[in-house]
């Protein structure tokens, strides 16, 4: 078993319906930096109605419409049992916006309906009238600066134990109005509301997810180095450097 | 007559504001005198627009207002119709106000036959509580304005207010499923028509929701309706614009059962189906009184109209400027290259005007711009505000980036200077700031020391 020979499978969920800010970023991203770690990688696709793909090392999925996120939870049932080994069993996941508030316990709508969650993660979510809306800057323990940006009616609330992804939000909002964090991390599930490409400017979070997956496969840690990927991570800093002086 | 002289006062005012604002500035100060004819008299706009023989026109959605707003003025204009229209961008009703005394006669009364107007989803909403539209074009829904309005759902909505307060005719397009819809939310006295495409031509005319899948869905997959032509005639016997076929610029399109050729002279292909959009619109409010061969001579002398996929020459060297602001426009658009070779440069702003978020960059296929591919000569250069976020892009896609130089004025001289001669063709895909900005460098020719 060679590291360099395994294929590594990246699974994006609900590509059509939760892709509404080029969500779908994140797997291109994380399929190009494993090619430059000299991993082999595929993308896989999970949509409404399909089988669950056996071997599976990453799952991502973004943000959708409020009504098409009403039929991706519906879908979601039926693959419920699969997502919550997968998150036991310490698979990498990056659930962002639409999909981290269906990971959850529950999301209450605008007209006071609860809608039920997977219950993975620790959170609620409440529709709220006020959008929050805008670039995001935020620190992390774990990560480092984190930058994004954000698009959500809904408001989440962290359970009284869970684990916030950034402890400390500096511009935007994340999480909600006024607690101040933002996301959320539980064993290798990672949620946020930092939307669209959020690996692209924030490749910690990307190399996490890699290097969880391979320690999973393998059975063992690696530290990971490039060439390639530091001359990448060049540009990326460049990017990230406009980002943190941007205003909402 | 009571009526009529009702304006007089508004009118007068409105002048002397703006030739007060003439002679104090060299401004031409458009935003102004409206504001001080909306304060002084709200029923000012309606007043004007009752008095013009065909009402209003109104154009909306994300992609192709200003374009297909041009077209249909210059149709009708070719129809003897004295048109008024809204410059692009003076998307409020005080800019509408201001051009709208300037077109008066001192007496209050509208030089034109018909108002053509261009507004964006939440303007035209709020426009409809002051004037309702006779006629009222819908283009499409897109993604690029999330930052405003938060979701496409939320947009379609603002879209159906607008077609709620239609009076005569409705024009929508039968290949977004959001605009498609809206059919069955207006009353029946009503009319409605549509445009579309050949179903061989959704392919290259994917919408947004459309970028992921292998599967082109359209309004005809959630909605069970025709979806060829001949099933099409059987449920709307009239009134159906159907691009069929197009080739660089000459487009056959059925127009009810008569199929026509025409040029279309208008860059960028997702011209050909605005020219659809508009030769539906023309129909409507010529209430069909025009023959298709007359109206398709007329499409071909229409020329792009300002700012819009415009072509600049410096010192010789051309440079064509491409608006970019979502991923089926920057797709199409990019798809519209010329036979010969092309040079790039990407540049990507993010002011309101351009939109906040950048997010939608991830959702183009930027593969015909590597050099393996096609005719590409690669992108040489990338700038605007968030230029290295752009290039992770096409990084990320195995793209190649020759330079990045997020300063635009010393990225636009550099690219023109270093990407071939006189005959290169370059193009530049710019969001909206980025392209004022890229028009100010090119237009003042002596600093651009090449
Ligand atoms: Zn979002």
């Amino acid at each position: 078993m060679s590291i360099f020979t395994e294929e590594f499978n990246i699974l994006e969920l609900y590509t059509k319906q939760m892709n509404i800010y080029g969500d779908t970023g994140n797997s291109q991203i994380l399929k190009k930096r494993m090619e430059l770690y000299s991993l082999r990688s595929n993308i896989l696709h999970y949509n409404i109605g399909d089988v669950f793909p056996t071997k599976v090392d990453i799952i991502v999925s973004g943000g959708g419409q409020d009504s098409s996120q009403m039929r991706v939870a519906e879908d979601l049932l039926s693959i419920k049992d699969h997502l919550k080994l997968h998150a036991l069993n310490s698979t990498p996941m990056l659930v962002v916006c639409g999909m981290y508030q269906l990971f959850g316990n529950y999301f209450e709508t605008s007209t006071g309906e609860k809608i039920s969650g997977l219950s993975i993660l620790d959170a609620h979510t409440v529709a709220q009238d006020k959008r929050l809306i805008g670039n995001v800057i935020a620190s992390s323990n774990t990560f480092g600066t984190l930058v994004g940006y954000e698009n959500h009616s809904g408001q989440t609330t962290l359970g009284a134990k869970a684990t916030a992804l950034a402890e400390q939000v500096s511009l935007g909002y994340g999480n909600d109005a006024t607690s101040q964090t933002e996301g959320i991390i539980y064993k290798n599930v990672i949620g946020t509301y930092l939307h669209g490409p959020v690996l692209s400017k924030n490749p910690k979070l990307a190399d996490y997810l890699i290097n969880c997956a391979v320690t999973k496969r393998m059975g063992y840690e690696v530290q990971l180095t490039s060439n390639s990927v530091a001359k990448l991570d060049e540009l990326v800093e460049q990017a990230r450097k406009v980002a943190q002086k941007l205003r909402r | 007559m009571k009526r009529s002289l009702s304006s007089v006062p508004s009118i007068l005012l409105g002048k002397l504001v703006r030739t007060l604002l003439v002679l104090s500035s060299k401004s031409s100060g458009t935003a102004l005198p409206g504001r001080v004819v909306e304060l002084v008299d709200k029923k000012f706009l309606i007043r004007m627009f009752s008095k013009m023989e065909y009402g209003v026109l109104l154009v909306s959605g994300t992609n192709g207002k200003t374009t297909t707003t041009h077209i249909i003025t210059k149709l009708l204009e070719a129809q003897g119709l004295r048109v008024f229209t809204n410059r692009s961008g003076s998307n409020f009703t005080r800019g509408v106000v201001s051009e709208l005394v300037h077109w008066s006669s001192i007496l209050g009364n509208p030089r034109a036959d018909i108002a053509v107007l261009e507004l964006d989803e939440a303007y035209g909403v709020h426009f409809c509580e002051v004037v309702k539209p006779n006629y009222t074009v819908l283009l499409n829904v897109t993604r690029d304005q999330l930052d405003r309005f938060g979701e496409l759902d939320y947009t379609a909505k603002l879209l159906t207010k607008i077609a709620k307060n239609t009076q005569n005719a409705l024009i929508l397009n039968c290949e977004d499923p959001h605009i498609y819809k809206i059919k069955n939310e207006v009353g029946k006295n009503i009319s409605t028509s549509f445009f579309g495409l050949n179903p061989k031509l959704r392919e290259t005319f994917r919408n947004d929701d459309e970028l992921h899948t292998h599967k082109v869905v359209t309004a005809y997959d959630e909605d069970e309706v025709p979806r060829t032509w001949e099933e099409m005639q059987a449920h709307k016997p009239m009134n159906t614009v159907i691009l069929e076929d197009f080739e660089n610029s000459r487009a056959l399109y059925t127009i009810n059962s008569h199929k026509i050729v025409a040029d279309i002279e208008i860059a960028g292909l997702h011209n050909v189906f605005n020219s659809a959009a508009a030769i539906a619109a023309v129909r409507a409010v010529m209430k069909n009184n025009l023959k298709g061969a007359e109206l398709m001579n007329l499409l071909s002398s229409v020329t792009s109209p300002f700012g819009r996929g415009e072509t600049i020459e410096v010192d010789g060297r051309k440079v064509e400027l491409v608006l970019v602001k979502n991923p089926a426009g920057f797709r199409l658009a990019m798809l519209s290259f010329e036979k010969s070779a092309t040079y790039s440069m990407i540049a990507i702003n993010d002011e309101y005007a351009d939109g906040r978020d950048i997010s939608w960059l991830w959702d183009v296929d930027f593969n015909i711009l590597n050099k393996k591919h096609g005719k590409s000569k690669g992108v040489k250069m990338i700038s605007g505000t968030r230029a290295y976020d752009m290039a992770l892009r096409l990084v990320y896609s195995n793209v190649e980036v020759d330079e990045i130089e997020p300063k635009i004025e010393l990225a636009t001289k550099n690219f023109i200077s270093n990407c071939g001669g006189k005959t290169s063709v370059r193009k530049i895909y710019c969001t909206y700031t980025a392209m004022l900005k890229i028009r100010q460098v090119l237009t003042n020719k002596r600093s651009l020391k090449i």
